[in-house]
Order: structure tokens, then sequence, then C-alpha cells
């Protein structure tokens, strides 16, 4: 039977024929590849603009960001204002989903081109950058479910009646 | 060595459950050989993802075959519980690792029938194209991933590059190459780059030569393949519907349903395409299904490019989600089947259950099905033709 095997043959052609393309792999750590402008790398903080407004702590869904706020009259005009003396971001929970930049009134948070966050102990990826270092560990916001409304309003009916 | 006495302790403790079941006349042949329980999984390297299937083996053909799921089971309905409304966007993300674009849709039309949101055309246009983007990359390596389930490793080399120039698009799109987070409630997240639109026309007439030569003439008509697939998890059209099959595995045995035609949502009634069927309805239908539909979406990717109307990408949403109270539904046509999202909310900023119908989930019931009477090799390809992935099956 002369047509068993031509579809092997012709398959073995498609290989020979990739045989003496170009090469499409890249060394990795030697070369590495343009980012787009878009990319979400690991985040950062521009302390200087931050206004401590602690959205991005609350928008947060992997509670990864924990700030330290304090009444402070950074400026010199006179009038205390909410100011950041800690502020910590953990890279062992964050997803980079990007939620804490978006939200971010004054444009301080932001991601960076940095990509290879790797260490040997987990606190080691909490990265500090106030002025005071804050404890990564501490959940800043548990999650506990809301109570339904009717529960809600129950107690306050009694407690004004 | 063992010891004497282990040795003794042992034997006793082997034997007495041995005996017993070799004296029972339903496990034993006419040749007085018994059938042997097998574990495949959940760390096997030809399997999909972590899956364990409990075989019951009668030499080599499988009797009965369970599969049991839940090694990476990661509670996400139960996350999705706590979070606020937009960010159960990126968990829906880690649920079908192959088709993220068809997860974050899934849900957001669901967030979306609760919300009663205006969505701009545009930004419809661009959640199609991207979707389609999607199921280019999700079904090349799909193709690929059967290949190499038989012993070719080629195919998934040429698979991957393809994929990998997909996810240079996504990545200059949406900012990451797997974890999208791109489709929002009441549009999408940012406006196609402006040179965008140009790499993907460039990239899509690429492909449609390039798929001729590297897939059809590489895999069609190859003796090796022909033998182990033709015939191979054959259903019938009544049993498939029986056992609620959707995708590529449903439409293989003559089945014509679509969501994307027989339940339109976004732009897709403007669009055209077909709905590919095969009336064979065992592997090598399957494989021919994922090549027509590849040829589809290349289709609607062009149609998309070519019709998309400028304008916002983002509707007029309020800071803070409250839907009202009731159910809301979303369902897609992704790579693998119908992926639906149900959400029932209580009127707070948080869901109050959230239920994904995954299609590798529903899917996987074949197995039970169809796998007995068939020898133990051919569990992988049938594996090929359900395709499941991990993430979505566990959840």
């Amino acid at each position: 039977m002369p047509q068993v095997g031509q579809g092997i043959l012709k398959g073995m052609g498609v290989t020979i024929r990739h045989l003496f393309q170009n090469k499409i792999t890249r060394q990795y750590p030697e070369y590495k590849r343009d980012l787009p402008e878009r990319s979400r790398g690991m985040l950062t903080v521009d302390m200087d603009r931050c206004i401590a407004c602690l959205q991005c702590m609350r928008i947060c869904p992997d509670h990864c960001i924990s700030i330290e706020q304090e009444k402070r009259d950074a400026d010199g005009s006179g009038k205390a204002k909410p100011y950041a003396v800690g502020f910590v971001i953990d890279d062992s929970r964050c997803m980079y989903c990007s939620l804490c930049v978006e939200v971010c009134p004054v444009n301080c948070i932001y991601h960076t081109e940095e990509f290879e966050a790797q260490a040997y102990n987990r606190l080691e990826l909490a990265r500090q950058f106030g002025e005071r270092p804050v404890d990564p560990t501490i959940d800043p916001k548990p999650t506990v479910k809301k109570k339904p409304k009717a529960a809600k309003q129950a107690p306050k009916k009694e407690a004004t009646a | 060595m063992l010891s004497e006495e282990r040795r003794v302790e042992q034997q006793s403790a082997l034997t007495e459950p041995a005996a017993a079941r070799l004296a029972a006349p339903d496990v034993r042949d006419e040749f007085g050989l018994e059938t042997i329980d097998m574990s495949m999984g959940p760390q096997h390297p030809a399997m999909h993802g972590l899956l364990r299937l409990i075989l019951e083996l009668d030499g080599e053909t499988v009797v009965r075959c369970d599969p049991v799921m839940g090694y990476l089971h990661r509670c996400q309905e139960k996350i999705a519980e706590n979070r606020m409304y937009p960010a159960v966007i990126p968990l829906t993300d880690r649920l079908d690792y192959f088709a993220n674009m068809h997860n974050e849709h899934g849900y957001v039309l669901a967030v979306e029938d609760l919300l009663d949101v205006e969505v701009p055309p545009r930004a419809e246009y661009i959640r199609v194209l991207m979707s389609e983007l999607m199921r280019l990359a999700s079904h090349i390596p799909s193709i690929g991933f059967l290949m190499l389930e038989l012993g070719a490793f080629t195919p998934i080399l040429y698979a991957f590059r393809e994929r990998e120039r997909i996810q240079t698009i996504f990545e200059a799109v949406t900012g990451a190459r797997m974890m999208f987070h791109y489709i929002r409630i009441g549009g999408v997240k940012a406006d196609l780059p402006p040179d965008i639109p140009q790499k993907i026309w460039d990239y899509i007439e690429g492909l449609e030569s390039r798929f001729q030569n590297d897939f059809v003439d590489l895999i069609q008509g190859n003796e090796i393949f022909i033998s182990r697939t033709r015939g191979v998890g054959k259903m019938t059209q009544e049993k498939a519907v029986e056992m609620g099959l959707t995708g590529p595995p449903l439409r293989c045995t003559g089945v014509d349903f679509d969501l994307r035609r027989d339940y339109p949502y976004s732009i897709y009634p403007e669009l055209e395409f077909d709905v590919i069927t095969d009336t064979a309805g065992d592997v090598e239908a399957s494989y021919r299904i994922r090549i027509a539909e590849c040829l589809q979406s290349i289709r609607l990717i062009k149609q998309c490019l070519e019709k998309m109307p400028e304008g916002a990408v983002m509707g007029d949403l309020g800071r803070r989600l409250r839907p009202k109270e009731g159910d809301g539904f979303g369902r897609v046509e992704s790579p693998r089947g119908e992926f639906a999202v149900h959400i029932v909310s209580d009127g707070s900023d948080t869901p109050y259950r959230v239920h994904y119908r995954d299609p590798s989930f529903c899917n996987m019931q074949l197995l039970q099905e169809v796998v007995p009477g068939h020898y133990l090799p051919d569990i992988m390809p049938i594996m090929g033709l359900i395709d499941p992935v991990s993430g979505g099956w566990d959840k």
C-alpha cells in the first residue's frame, strides 16, 4: 500500500521546514524583553504625594497594603492633615490586580517594571515606604460579613426608645 | 529484609481480604482472574492538572472509571461572598486559567444583569475581540495537548508559540499575560492602545496561512493520529445531551448548539459566523471541531476590527456598587463549553452568593460513561476530547 505513511511524511516535512526558520526562544536572564507600557509589575509609592486617604488600603482585595496614619502639619500651613507615617506593601499577598492604582486620587501608587520578586522569607517581601515600619502580618481589614439589614436595624430602635 | 515476625504479620494482613475477594464469584473472569483497582493521578505526568481517576481494570480494559476532584479547591465561591463586586473579577481570572476573558465576561454579564447598566458599543466590541483572541489562545494549545497525550511533542511547541504571540497582544492591552482583570462592570478597563488594532490584524493574517501549514498539514492524515483517535470515546447525541455536555464535546456528536448564536449576548447577533458540528462523536471529531472553530474565531476577529465604532469604553457607574436585591445571571460560550455565573444579591456591596457553572466540571462526567470498555491508554485521548482545566473543575 503506497498511501500508508504519507501522512507521517507530510508532517515530517513541516518539522523540517521549521528547522530552517529563525529561533524564537530567548535566553531569559541574559536577555530581557521590553515590557509594554501597561505592564503591571511590583507596586511602589511616592510618599511625598501621598495624602493618606486610605482608599488603596480599603479597596485592596488581598489586604496587602497597611497604612499607619497620623495628624500632622507636614506642609507648614498651620493645619494638621492626615499624614502616612507608615506604609507597607506586602508583595507576598499582592495579586497585581491594579485596583489600588485606579482608585488613588493623586496617582502616588503605581506599578513599576520590576517583576522578579523572590526572597527566602515571606517577611522580606513586605516593603516599607514610610518613616515608621508597620507590621505587615496584621490584617488591616478583617473580613466580617455584614449582618442582614433587618438584624442591624432592630437594636437601633431599642436604643432610641 | 523484613524480620520473620513482621513478614508473618504483613502476610496475614494482606491475604485475608484478598482471599475473600477471590472467593467472591463476581470479581473473577473465565480464567479465574480478578479485576485490579488502580489509581491514576493526581500526580501523574500525563494527567490534566490535579485529577485522580479510580480505575478498575480487567487486564488492560477499563471496567470502571471514577474521577475524584478537589485537589485544587480554593473556595472561590466563598471568598467571593466577602469581596465587593468589582474585586471579584480578578478572582474569576483564576478559575479556568486557559479562558480568563470568558470567565470575566460571564461574571460581568451577571452583575450587569443585576444593575441594568448601559455598556458602550465600543466596549462590547473590545470584549468580543478579546474573547475570540482568548478562544484562539485556548483552542490551539488544546490541539497541542491532545497530540502530547498521544506522544507527539512537536505540536505543543508550535501551539505555545502561537499562544505566546497572542499573550504578547494581551499584555500590551491589559498589562498582564494571563490574569488580565480587563473586562469591568460597565465596560472595559481601558481603550486599546493605538497601535494594537494593526498588530492584531497582522497577526491574524499571518496565522491564517500558518494554521494550514503548522497544524492541519502536521496532524491531519497522520496514520498514528487516526489509529489512536478514530472511534475512541464514541458517544451518541442522546447520551451527550443526557450528560449535559456543552462546547466541542457536544458539537462533535452533531448537536447544533452554541450559546453565541442560540442565546446571544454582547454583539454576537451583529457578527457572521458558523456553528461547527461533526457527526462522528469521537476524539478525532473534537479535533476537527477545534480546528474549524479557530478559523471561525479568525473570521470574528476580522469583523470586530472592521466594524469597531469609536467612543467611550466605560459606562456610567456609581463609585460604590450596591445592586438591588435579586438574582443576576450571565452565560458565555467559553472554549470548553457553557460558562455561567449566578449571583444572588442582598442589597449590600458584597454578593450574597456566587455560583459558577464551569464547563470543565460538567463535561467531566463523560469519563464515567464513556471510558468503560476502552483500553487504559485511550483514557488520555478522551481527556483531550473534554480538555478540562483543573482551575475550572475545582474552583
